[in-house]
């Protein structure tokens, strides 16, 4: 168990959140909804948490933060921060996904022995993941599927937790969620930690194949 | 004062140490050009991860390379516009950590006036500098636009005309498609063209004798559709396909070069500055230096590390920005246009 000051950034979904630890007990967290992904409003919310807390950036010994599956550009902008904070710091990274923080929340739920955490996932599909007795995942599952999909789990005790309405109407991965995962596990190499994005790219070709500068 | 800047506003992630007045410490750029060749041009969401992916270790070599650490630098510089959004975040999200967990100042750079002011970097090399005002052109895979340059300011910047459709270096790639050549284009185009004979397939830019700095390379690239479309001769195929290579860089070089002296003699500028990816093209450096002299003009054409993307540039212009005071905050966001104001307008008027 990590002891010591903690910090943690969740941005994988609309709902971007920061956290702050201290020898494993919640110091205070932030958060704030955003329709433009996290890049102009993450670093300023953290910013002021710090100075709430009354800390510097080269207090915190490591950093958890929130690397998807969810929006691809929410996430970068989570990973890019932290990479740019651990380069100047040296400071501890350790990767927590959107998926295992959901399922956090119901670790301990009477009688789930199996619990699978969803996310929506735009197009008509959820991020999802079993873990538990039974394990599987994280995929991408399209909702007109999901019946089929979570009767090929053959856990029909499973907890079902998560946003992805309407398979589960419960609360997007948080920053405090992702703190606490990251208190438990070994830091991760920095420098070659990666989102987990789960669909592959869009390779749609813009029409120049090039980036134009708009009129 | 040392400024570190990064880069990664399209397919190359850079970083780079430069002092106050451009000696140039260390330049990293990690290449993309081979992940996107499969799919004949920049795949925003491919070029966005593996940004992501190289920006540590492109950072730390570019320090180390430097023999600086981050406590030594003065301030941290990068490109936020213009470009692919979701590239150019991930630079400018590593940059705002690092500066702001190093208590050192952020200054966000326009791509562009990176590369107006890239011809006052210092590669080791012996060279003269421009003086203000000059004329540059700047000419890229992106970008086709001739500058007036009054101060080390970006808003000492005026555009004078550019391209109304595509980039001069988009029309190599795309002709060098239309050829077969792979990609990007432009490097292939200029060694071939230079075994070509420009007069076999004459083709001429449009816009070459209208008065206006506006340019267009669409049509020309159109040109070389049909004559590829009507069959080059299979006997001299090779052969063929050198002198169409010959022929279209003629002409967009005989363009580019007559635009931007027109330019330089219309605001009574004698300093011509070329940069931008294009300008590694071989005519085009050679034609520039040839006809500025020849109209007692100075053409000032950086290395080609300079000229092509690099972070060195805009580490540079990140330092004449913070050396004015300038910084920005923590909200600094990326942003797809440029900040200099445009006067062509894409698409518009006839050719
Ligand atoms: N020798 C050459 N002759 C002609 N074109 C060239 C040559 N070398 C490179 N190019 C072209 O230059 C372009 C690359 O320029 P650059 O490195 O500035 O990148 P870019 O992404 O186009 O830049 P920007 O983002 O600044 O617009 C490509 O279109 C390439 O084909």
């Amino acid at each position: 168990m990590f002891r010591g000051k903690l910090a943690a950034l969740e941005t994988s979904t609309a709902l971007g959140s920061v956290a702050l630890f201290e020898d494993g007990a919640l110091v205070l967290e932030r958060e704030q909804r955003v329709s433009n992904a996290h890049g102009e409003s993450l670093l300023p919310m953290l910013d002021l948490a710090l100075r709430d807390a009354g800390w510097k950036p080269s207090d915190i010994a490591r950093w958890g933060v929130g690397i998807g599956p969810g929006s691809f550009t929410g996430v970068r902008i989570g990973v890019a921060l932290a990479k740019g904070i651990h380069l100047a710091t040296g400071a501890e990274l350790v990767g927590v996904t959107s998926l295992d923080a959901i399922a956090a929340a119901a670790v301990g739920a009477v009688g789930a022995e199996t619990i699978v955490a969803v996310l929506a996932a735009m197009r008509g599909e959820v991020f999802a993941q079993a873990t538990g007795r039974i394990a599987r995942g994280p995929t991408c599952v399209r909702i007109a599927d999901w019946d089929a999909w979570r009767a090929s789990l053959d856990a029909p005790e499973a907890l079902v937790i998560g946003d992805a309405s309407p398979i589960a109407e419960g609360t997007p991965p948080h920053a405090r969620l992702v703190g606490r995962l990251a208190m438990t596990r070994a830091a991760d190499d920095a420098d070659a930690l990666e989102p987990v994005y789960v669909r592959p790219p869009d390779i749609t070709l813009p029409k120049s194949a090039k980036p134009k500068t708009p009129p | 004062m040392l400024v570190l800047g990064i880069e990664s506003s399209c397919d190359e992630t850079g970083a780079a140490v430069v002092t106050g007045d451009g000696r140039v410490l260390s330049d990293v750029v990690q290449s993309q050009v081979a992940l996107h060749a499969q799919y004949g041009g920049v795949v925003p969401e491919l070029a966005s991860r593996d940004h992501l992916k190289n920006v540590g270790p492109v950072v730390r070599e570019a320090l180390t390379r430097a023999s600086v650490r981050l406590a030594d630098v003065d301030a941290v510089a990068v490109t936020h516009r213009p470009g692919l959004v979701g590239a150019l975040l991930v630079g400018v999200q590593v940059a705002k950590g690092l500066a702001w967990a190093a208590g050192k100042p952020l200054v966000g750079v326009d791509h562009l006036v990176g590369h107006l002011f890239a011809v006052f970097l210092d590669r080791g090399e012996v060279r003269e500098l421009p003086g203000f005002p000059f004329v540059a052109l700047l000419v890229s895979g992106g970008h086709t636009a001739i500058y007036l340059v009054d101060a080390p300011r970006a808003d000492a910047i005026t555009e004078l005309g550019g391209t109304r459709d595509d980039a001069a270096g988009e029309a190599f790639d795309k002709v060098g498609k239309l050829l077969g050549l792979g990609y990007p284009g432009g490097p292939v185009v200029d060694r071939l063209a230079a075994t070509g004979d420009p007069t076999r397939f004459p083709l001429e830019a449009p816009m070459l004798h209208t008065k206006t700095l506006e340019m267009s390379f669409s049509g020309i690239k159109t040109r070389v559709a049909q004559l590829v479309e009507a069959g080059l001769p299979s006997g001299d195929r090779a052969e063929a396909v050198a002198d169409v290579c010959a022929s279209f860089q003629a002409a967009v070089v005989d363009v580019l070069v007559k635009k931007t002296l027109f330019a330089a003699e219309a605001h009574g500028v004698r300093d011509v500055v070329l940069g931008g990816g294009v300008a590694a093209n071989r005519a085009l450096r050679s034609r520039l230096g040839e006809a500025a002299a020849a109209r007692g003009m100075r053409a000032f054409v950086p290395p080609l590390a300079s000229c092509t993307d690099n972070a060195a540039m805009i580490a540079y212009a990140g330092a004449l920005r913070a050396k004015a005071g300038e910084r920005d905050g923590w909200d600094l966001v990326a942003t797809s246009a440029t900040v200099l104001p445009r006067v062509t307008r894409k698409g518009r008027g006839d050719r």
